[in-house]
């Protein structure tokens, strides 16, 4: 009776950890966490974010539209504010390194306003001897170079601390952008549909038939999977060129279209297929086409969902090669468009830059949040079971 | 009359005999022609251009061993490979006990609130290193960006800090992003390890009087170490492979060169100056490299369980 008294004791708590333990637990995962989540949700804040307010919140902007008064450093009128120089930064730009000050010393001579993304100055109540670039004028958008001579004063500047789609539609209107998702999303799900299709096809010869050079093609394709993809690089754009396809899909598709890796796997699910099974199918009068779309696939339906979500993810951020291939700007890719064409823009385009990277995760992360376990499932396949 | 009926019936049974025997050979080509073009050829001819220059992919005159000579007395490729390899070891050896020991918190069994943790850790992963280079060369952003601002307040770092802009900095800033990009997923597959351990090993040992790192090394330990083979092979493999990460970070190879890899090394010498000769010859030493030291991981593992 003792003994099975402690047995239960053991059995029922058997590594019953402290509190203290497990306080330590969430709090150290919950510290990891929150720095693997920041910048992720900072990117999301950023891409809803104005130009002006890019770097003044470091998260959502909030609020009514304020008023900011900007104290004039040093004696007034005899040094000349230098537009986009160290004082203040004309546009979204970092360095809007003004000293703020809220308590007011009027007069007020001048309004600065964020619009668009640009600074526009206007002359406030009791203005005295506001001039830029040596002429006075009722309102001026500000840009590079612009020399700012000011009384004695100070500055005030309003903007409104909201959420803005602003950037969005920029993209779409500025940039294409629209046109870069379709042809992501084209060539990803035309690739991951050829690949699912040649790769189960070829794993199921492999698993389930006896056919000439079957042992040699297996040897080459895993002898295949140890060379690096680099080396490809070089001898695939010369094939490439010589076949004519530079600058199309068909010259990201058909390389793409056949990995050794996704075969195999496909392979070693179709073994566990019994024979019998398909031997029925076969006395009852099946093609052997038929034993493949209506009974092969279906059984090795999981693993179809592992490898399409892991091709399309790979499709979705593939960089290099068709960066390589593609040469016009309407047939570039998002990743590639992000990168090469708005993020070499150099004006600061921040906004648009998270903007267009919110754009582009979304899709995997959509599909993930779907797809979760298959998903797991897939990432794991090759690895833990080896 | 029931003469020709048995001959159509056979010469049916011969069509469905014959759509048996085609059928794998059927079933195969498409893949075998496409995987010969697009997968062997590529590799026969690389190693051709390994001994030639080129100038373009029209212009190839063989040159034998000249790019190899030329390879070993490269700088720029030794600073390259100084680089790629220093990403490597660093990003493995921080990698893996980190990704370790977030797998083992999220296996305590009473844990709440798993599968958001493993979603936050993984999170990054899912973004790609295209956009994460993105993001990245955005929060990097000296003084305004979200690390700098971070580092200032929690390490009173100068908040005008260079990340990508001081050749010495460039690499922690690349480790430190493919380790947040990349723990989740090896986090994942230690999880998937653990997961799989049967619980009543550890409740008997427990009953046995084994403590918490005694279980550890008896139990978790064996019970995860393929999967950390695995983990240390497939990263360093992809390490060895850095490309667009600090291409899209820096624009390119960065101060100093200091964010020059291999593959990217292999990318300006083919297509930049269009020596597609030279850039096959890095290609082989970087694939000789990568199995050399698969090898070695795999024999000091195999060491390893040997003494164990």
């Amino acid at each position: 009776m003792p003994n099975a008294s402690l047995g239960r004791k053991y059995a029922g708590q058997p590594r019953r950890s402290s509190q203290p333990l497990r306080a330590a637990t969430y709090l150290l995962l919950a510290i990891t966490a929150a720095l693997w989540a920041i910048p992720l949700v900072w990117l999301v804040c950023a891409a809803f974010k104005k130009p002006g307010d890019m770097w003044s919140y470091t998260f959502m902007p909030y609020g009514e539209p304020q008023d900011k008064l900007i104290a004039v450093d040093g004696p007034p009128n005899e040094e000349p504010w230098v537009i986009n120089g160290q004082e203040i930064t004309v546009g979204s730009a970092p360095g809007c390194s003004v000293r703020l000050s809220n308590d007011a010393v009027p007069p007020l001579a001048l309004r600065l306003t964020i619009e668009d993304g640009r600074w526009i100055v206007r002359p406030g109540p009791g203005v005295r001897n506001v001039a830029i670039n040596n002429e006075t004028k009722a309102e001026h958008k500000l840009s590079t170079g612009d020399v700012l001579h000011i009384g004695p004063c100070s500055l005030r500047y309003e903007e409104a601390h909201t959420p803005t789609t602003r950037n969005f539609s920029d993209l779409f209107v500025h940039f294409n952008f629209g046109r870069y998702l379709l042809n992501s999303f084209f060539l990803t799900s035309a690739g991951t549909s050829i690949s699912l299709i040649l790769s189960s096809l070829g794993g199921f010869a492999l698993a389930k038939y006896n056919f000439k050079g079957k042992h040699a093609l297996l040897i080459l394709m895993l002898a295949t999977m140890m060379i690096p993809g680099s080396v490809l690089l070089a001898p695939s754009y010369e094939l490439i060129c010589k076949m004519g396809m530079m600058n199309s899909y068909l010259g990201i598709l058909l390389p793409g279209a056949v990995g050794a890796f996704g075969m195999l796997l496909f392979r070693q699910a179709m073994l566990g297929i019994p024979d019998d099974l398909l031997e029925a199918a076969r006395i009852d009068g099946c093609s052997e086409v038929r034993i493949y779309w209506n009974i092969v696939m279906p059984v090795v339906r999981p693993m179809s969902g592992a490898f399409c979500l892991m091709s399309f993810m790979g499709g979705w951020n593939s960089f290099l090669w068709p960066m390589i291939v593609l040469q016009s700007e309407n047939l570039f890719t998002v990743p590639i468009a992000l990168s090469q064409t708005i993020g070499l823009q150099g004006d600061n385009l921040y906004g648009l830059l998270m903007a267009g990277t919110f754009l582009g995760v979304l899709p995997p992360a959509v599909l993930f949040f779907m797809l979760q376990k298959e998903f797991i499932a897939g990432l794991t396949a090759g690895a833990v079971k080896g | 009359m029931s003469g020709t009926v048995q001959g159509e019936q056979s010469a049916r049974f011969s069509l469905w005999r014959q759509q048996q025997r085609l059928a794998p050979y059927i079933f195969v080509s498409p893949f075998l022609i496409l995987f010969c073009t697009f997968g062997i050829y590529p590799i026969v001819k690389s190693f051709y251009l390994a001994f030639n220059t080129t100038n373009g992919p029209r212009s190839v005159v063989f040159t034998g061993l000249d790019n190899f000579r030329f390879l070993l007395h490269d700088p720029d490729f030794y600073t390259a490979v100084y680089n790629t390899a220093t990403f490597a070891f660093f990003s493995v050896f921080l990698q893996l006990p980190l990704s370790l020991a977030l797998a083992l918190l999220l296996n305590a069994r009473w844990l709440k609130g798993r599968n958001t943790f493993r979603f936050v850790f993984f999170s990054p992963y899912l973004v790609g290193q295209v956009f994460v280079g993105v993001l990245a060369s955005v929060v990097f952003v000296p003084r305004f960006g979200l690390v700098p601002r971070f580092l200032h307040a929690t390490l009173a770092a100068n908040l005008d800090i260079k990340l990508l802009g001081n050749p010495a900095l460039v690499m922690p800033a690349l480790v430190g992003t493919a380790l947040w990009m990349y723990v989740g997923l090896n986090c994942i597959y230690f999880l998937a390890a653990l997961q799989a351990v049967d619980r009543e090993l550890y409740e008997a040992a427990a009953v046995d009087g084994a403590n918490a790192w005694q279980q550890f090394v008896h139990i978790t330990a064996p019970a995860i170490k393929p999967v950390a083979l695995v983990v240390v092979i497939m990263s360093t493999l992809g390490s060895f492979q850095l490309f667009e990460l600090p291409f899209v970070m820096m624009n390119g190879p960065g101060p100093n060169k200091a964010g020059l890899t291999i593959v990217m090394y292999l990318y300006q010498r083919g297509f930049d100056i269009g020596n597609l000769g030279y850039a096959s010859t890095i290609g082989w030493t970087l694939a000789l490299m990568v199995l050399l030291i698969s090898l070695a991981q795999v024999r000091i593992s195999g060491a390893m369980r040997g003494n164990a």
